[in-house]
This record gives C-alpha cells, structure tokens and sequence, in this order.
C-alpha cells in the first residue's frame, strides 16, 4: 500500500479529531440541553415593567434603602467603587435629550430614581463573553454570579450605567440586611435583578413595595388589566435613551 | 559542472512517509515520539474535555472512599432529619455537582423546587436548604475540604464567602 507523508499526517489529524469528537460534542449536547430545557412553562406569557410616576415621586430615596437592605449591598462611601441597583440622579442627567434651558422649574434638578431597565435588547447581554447576563423568557435581565468573571464588558455596554463592580470585599460595608439574598464576592458585576426571588413568592420588588407615594408601579406589561399597563393608558411616558434601541422597560411619568 | 545525478530513492512504506530515520529523530526514535505525541494529545483533550463535563476528579476519593480510614473526619451535621436530600454515599461523591444542578434550575429555568429520589420535595436553596442541618463550614464543610486543599488543591472552598445566612451569626468569614 502507498502511504504519501502528507496523507499519512492527514490520516493521523483525522484519527485524532474522530478521538476527540466524541466528548467535545457530549459536553456540547449537554450544554445545548440545559440551556433549552422548558423554562419557557415558568415565564410564560409575563414580561415585567416598571413605571415611575415622578409627579408624586418625592425623592425621598425610601426606595433605595429598601433594596439595598434586601439585596446587601454595600456602601464604600467612595463614589469611585460605589454599588449601586437603584439610585437617585437629577432629571436633567437621566433624560439628557429632554433638557433645555426652559425646562419646568419642578422638574429642574428633581431627584429621579434609575436602576437597570430590564432592556428587551439587553447591550449587556450581548457584550458578555462568559454568558453570565441573559434575558429570561418574563424580560428579567438575569446574572449568574458564579459565571461571572469581571471582565466589565457589561459596565461598558450599558448606556444607562446600571451595573457596578466589586472592587473589594463587601462584608464590611454591608448595613442592614432584611432577606438571606446572597452576598457578592470581588471580581464581579452586579445589578438589580428586578427582585426576580421576591417575584418567585409573588411578592412584588423590594422597592415597589417600599414607596409610600405610590410612585413606583410594577406588573406585567403583557396584561392590558395590570397597574403598569393602566398607568400607562393613562399617562404620557418617557424612557431612557430610547434612541439606543435597547427598549427599556421602566416607564417615567413627568 | 554538472551536478550529481540524484538517486531515485523509493519512499513508499509508511516509515519513509514519516521520514524515515530523518524525522525527528534516528529510528527508532522517531515512532517512539511520535506515538508518544500523539498519545499525549489525545490524553490530554480527553482530561481537559471531561474534566469540563463533570469535575469529580480521583482526589475526592481520599475523603469519599478508601482513604478515608487514613484520615480521620468528623463532619458534624445539626441535622433533625437522619438523611440528607439524597442518600449518604451520593451526597459524598456528587454533592458538588447536585449543587451545581440546583444553581442553573434556580437561576436559568427558575425551578425552585427539588423532588429527591424518594419523592421528598425541598426548595433548592444553599441557605434555607442545606446550611439547616450544615450550620457550620468549619465543623462540616472544612472536614473534609481542607485536607484535600492542604494536601493537593490550594483552592478555596469560598460558597460561604456569599451564601451566608444573615441570622444564626452563622458563615461570617471566619466560620
């Protein structure tokens, strides 16, 4: 039998990847199976949203602390390493495209709350190389914390800056803590997760619940009977940035 | 000048196709390192390769199997129920890749829920879950874990570092 070197290398390449074919594709298999399993059964026909009606929004920040407590997070006191998922910025720094030199005088300066949109076209999502952000079948933006490894892909994509990083141990800083929600560790990202473990008991997010003024009003954005949707029928609203394409999800009323 | 004419040489079995005692080395050296290459490709994909798809590598049986005799362990367990979610012997060799299961159902597909073997359902929750009877890391989880690290890994077993119970002045670091 004539055996050229070349095909004689060629032969051994071939045994090779024929070896090696065989685990690769079952990890990949297994990989495709957790992925598809029927996680649609438990999300089906929900897409949660959020309004902010700043017409009775008093800034009172009431909504901040709630959170914080209920998902630990930390504060450094260096607004450098700050960690935040829902924080307070002045009206003409959240709706910059909206602002000009006329603007009414209640809304100049009025403290609006921001936290992460849930964007139905997640920049964050898209950017990050380890699968760690996904959108869930409801439009929960969701993390997976242990799959996380602080590259800050995310930091950057997201125009709305919602996600922060930590830069140090966070037990020290932590204040007052009102559920077992997870600490975070150094080396990963962290947003608001729209109290996807409180929307598992039915109970409606930490901050939803914490506003005395009502001016916070969370549901399904699919059911045309829910509070968000009313609100909305009822409301002019704004998003952030909806120039980008990202679709947000929190609606702000002015 | 003309040059010497060249000897038709006859390359035609399979030791001259991988160069004969040219390449790479005199025969036999040559096949020797060859096969050995090669196999070393091939071991060393198929470790990395299943070692992604289940982590349970031979060292976990020094506690989990025959070497525990060797090494004395005192996991201590604040257990009202005699059995943990699974039997005995398949908490110890596959309690990190149940673990590993429980995360992707809570956080990929939103499952809360566990139905044992035994038809027992729990919520699949490291806190409320696991750490009602395994309250303490030192007494429990560091048994075993740190004469494996001691003695072959230098990773830190760091679940505790996040998934610590806030009351109970459980999982603070130091426990």
């Amino acid at each position: 039998m004539e055996v050229s070197k070349r095909r004689f290398l060629k032969l051994i390449g071939l045994t090779v990847l024929g070896v090696l074919a065989r685990p690769v594709f079952g990890a990949l298999s297994r990989l495709k199976a957790a992925r598809a399993s029927p996680a649609g059964a438990y999300f089906a026909g929900k897409r949660w949203g959020m309004v902010v009606n700043l017409k009775s929004c008093t800034g009172c920040a009431a909504c901040v602390d709630a959170c914080h407590s209920a998902h630990a997070v930390p504060s450094f006191g260096n607004p450098k390493e700050e960690i935040k998922w829902i924080w307070t910025i002045p009206y003409e720094e959240a709706f910059p495209e909206q602002n000009h030199e006329l603007i009414k005088k209640e809304l100049r300066g009025l403290p609006t709350p921001v936290l992460c949109n849930h964007c139905d076209n997640p920049p964050c999502a898209q950017v990050c190389p380890v699968g760690a952000i996904w959108k869930r079948e409801d439009g929960l933006v969701m993390q997976d914390y242990h799959r996380c490894i602080g590259c800050r892909y995310c930091m950057v994509a997201c125009p709305y800056g919602a996600v922060s990083f930590n830069w140090r141990d966070p037990r020290p800083f932590i204040g007052k803590r009102n559920s077992d929600f997870p600490i975070r560790k150094p080396g990963v990202v962290e947003r608001c997760n729209f109290c996807e473990e409180r929307l598992a008991k039915d109970l409606r997010p930490a901050c939803v619940e914490a506003c005395k003024e009502k001016a916070l009003v969370f549901g399904d954005l699919e059911d045309a009977g829910s509070e968000v949707r009313r609100t909305l029928d009822s409301h002019y609203s704004l998003r952030r940035k909806p120039e980008l394409g990202t679709k947000p999800k929190v609606y702000y009323i002015v | 000048m003309t040059p010497p004419a060249e000897e038709p040489t006859k390359r035609r079995s399979l030791w001259h196709a991988i160069g004969g005692g040219n390449f790479p080395l005199r025969p036999p050296w040559g096949w020797l390192v060859l096969v050995l290459a090669i196999l070393g490709t091939i071991s060393v994909s198929i470790i990395s390769v299943s070692s992604y798809v289940s982590p349970s590598f031979s060292i976990c049986l020094t506690c989990h199997g025959a070497g525990e005799a060797a090494y004395k362990l005192e996991p201590k367990v604040f257990a009202a129920e005699k059995q943990c979610v699974e039997s005995r012997e398949y908490m110890r060799a596959k309690h990190m890749d149940l673990l590993q299961v429980w995360k992707e159902s809570v956080v990929r597909e939103g499952k809360r829920m566990y139905v044992a073997t035994d038809g027992k359902e729990y919520e699949m929750s490291l806190i409320r879950t696991c750490m009602e009877c395994h309250r303490n890391k030192a007494e429990f989880c560091d048994q075993c874990h740190s004469y494996v690290r001691t003695k072959y890994v230098k990773a830190e077993l760091d679940c505790w570092d996040c998934h610590s119970p806030r009351e109970k002045g459980l999982g603070n670091g130091s426990q």
